[in-house]
């Protein structure tokens, strides 16, 4: 399959930069796939998987929003947060996910709620791409 | 010329000595921090390019411009200033620096200041405050900055602020800082980056109001972390210059309290040649 190249960064610094097969990503608009000679596209990330097929292998990470974008054939991506399946603390996501529930289930500020959902959906991504290490 | 001059002159060496130590270790304690807060720098830095690269195209999208609030400047309305300071001084000129020059001082101002030196500065002055959250500028992560952002943002839309302008310290080198200035709301396009051929997934308006907030927000950090690495640059070149003349007086000190020992010797000598003479 043909290769391109995907650099994806967050604030603490660089997280990938190399060439894939394929990438699949979370937008806010539902999930898109990209390949090799993709259109110049931009668009942004909402929480979920990030997959990205390798040479030597398939590697899933967890997002939590930020930027896509395509140009001239090479993707880069300007996550707020990235975590690899390797990286993730199950434990804590776990416990995230459980206090997040609690607060959505008490239903007493709105605002806090809206935060909880988001925390939710964040650690339920987590898990789930942790969940698919093994 | 006696003892006394003596005493006084070691008592001055004494003092000028110990606060070279705690220079010396000021000094020491800002390099290990500058290492640190140079790399974070450098990794935001990167993020920012990408950023900036990422989002040009929605930017500098005619669509994305029509009717966009995001690029309006609304009239009469207030100007949110977010100034970046440390929290602590003997940092030479850093902190006085940057507040001087924030210009944030005019009727409509509103300031949201990082930082413990700029919450006084600012509080002294009697500005209007946006948010006290962030009073220690060292110990700011990506999701306060996020935060932060997300609630300037949240302003800016609701018509509140007119502009927003970013003044931060910019770490050029270990002996350079420069004060800069941008502005963050309303976007401005880059024409130079216009292609007007990206094809932009989704809902236009929709995908800028989720946007803005994050660029807004990854800017913010880059700007913290610049501005963290350009005070511990800054101080470790002021400790490094107190040492200096520390030392220079030390040197001083100790040749003016070699002659007045010296004197009182030669003193002591003359009057015991004098006594035996008499004798």
């Amino acid at each position: 399959m043909k290769e391109f190249h995907v650099q994806i960064v967050v604030p603490e610094g660089k997280v990938f930069d190399g060439s894939v097969n394929a990438l699949s990503v979370m937008t806010t608009e539902g999930r898109i796939g990209i390949l090799a000679g993709h259109t110049d596209l931009f668009a942004p990330l909402g929480i979920g998987e990030l997959k990205l097929s390798c040479a030597d292998g398939e590697r899933r990470a967890a997002c939590s929003g930020g930027f896509l974008s395509v140009s001239g054939g090479e993707v880069s991506i300007a996550a707020v947060s990235i975590e690899f399946s390797e990286d993730i603390d199950l434990e804590r996501a776990k416990k995230a996910k459980e206090r997040a529930e609690r607060v959505i289930a008490a239903k007493k500020d709105r605002a806090a709620v809206d935060a909880a959902k988001i925390k939710l959906a964040r650690a339920l991504t987590r898990i789930s791409v942790a969940d698919r290490r093994k | 010329m006696s003892g006394a001059s003596m005493n006084e002159i070691k008592a001055r060496m004494k003092s000028i000595k110990s606060t070279m130590q705690i220079t010396k270790a000021m000094e020491l304690v800002a390099t290990s921090k500058l290492r640190r807060a140079r790399q974070n720098a450098d990794n935001a830095a990167e993020y920012c390019r990408v950023l900036d690269k990422a989002v040009a195209p929605l930017i500098s999208s005619p669509k994305a411009r029509e009717g966009s609030l995001w690029f309006d400047e609304g009239e009469g309305k207030d100007v949110l200033y977010i100034v970046i300071a440390g929290d602590r001084g003997l940092a030479g000129g850093y902190n006085s620096n940057v507040l001087k020059q924030s210009g944030a001082d005019g009727e409509n101002a509103v300031v949201l200041p990082l930082g413990k030196k700029a919450i006084e500065f600012f509080d002294r002055r009697g500005c209007e405050i946006f948010s006290r959250n962030c009073s220690e500028v060292a110990e700011l992560g990506v999701g306060d900055c996020f935060e932060a952002a997300r609630a300037v943002c949240r302003d800016f839309a609701n018509g509140r602020f007119s502009r927003v302008e970013l003044i931060y310290t910019e770490f050029v080198s270990m002996l350079s800082q420069c004060v800069k200035r941008r502005t963050l709301l309303p976007l401005t396009a880059q024409e130079s980056a216009v292609d007007s051929d990206v094809l932009l997934e989704g809902d236009v308006a929709a995908m800028l109001d989720a946007a803005v907030p994050n660029y807004v927000g990854g800017v913010l950090y880059f700007a913290v972390c610049q501005a963290v690495a350009a005070e511990s640059a800054a101080r470790r070149t002021a400790m490094d210059s107190a040492n200096k003349n520390a030392a220079e007086m030390i040197d001083t000190l100790t040749l003016s309290f070699n002659r007045a020992r010296q004197a009182v010797i030669t003193q002591e000598i003359t009057e015991i040649v004098s006594g035996a003479e008499a004798l």
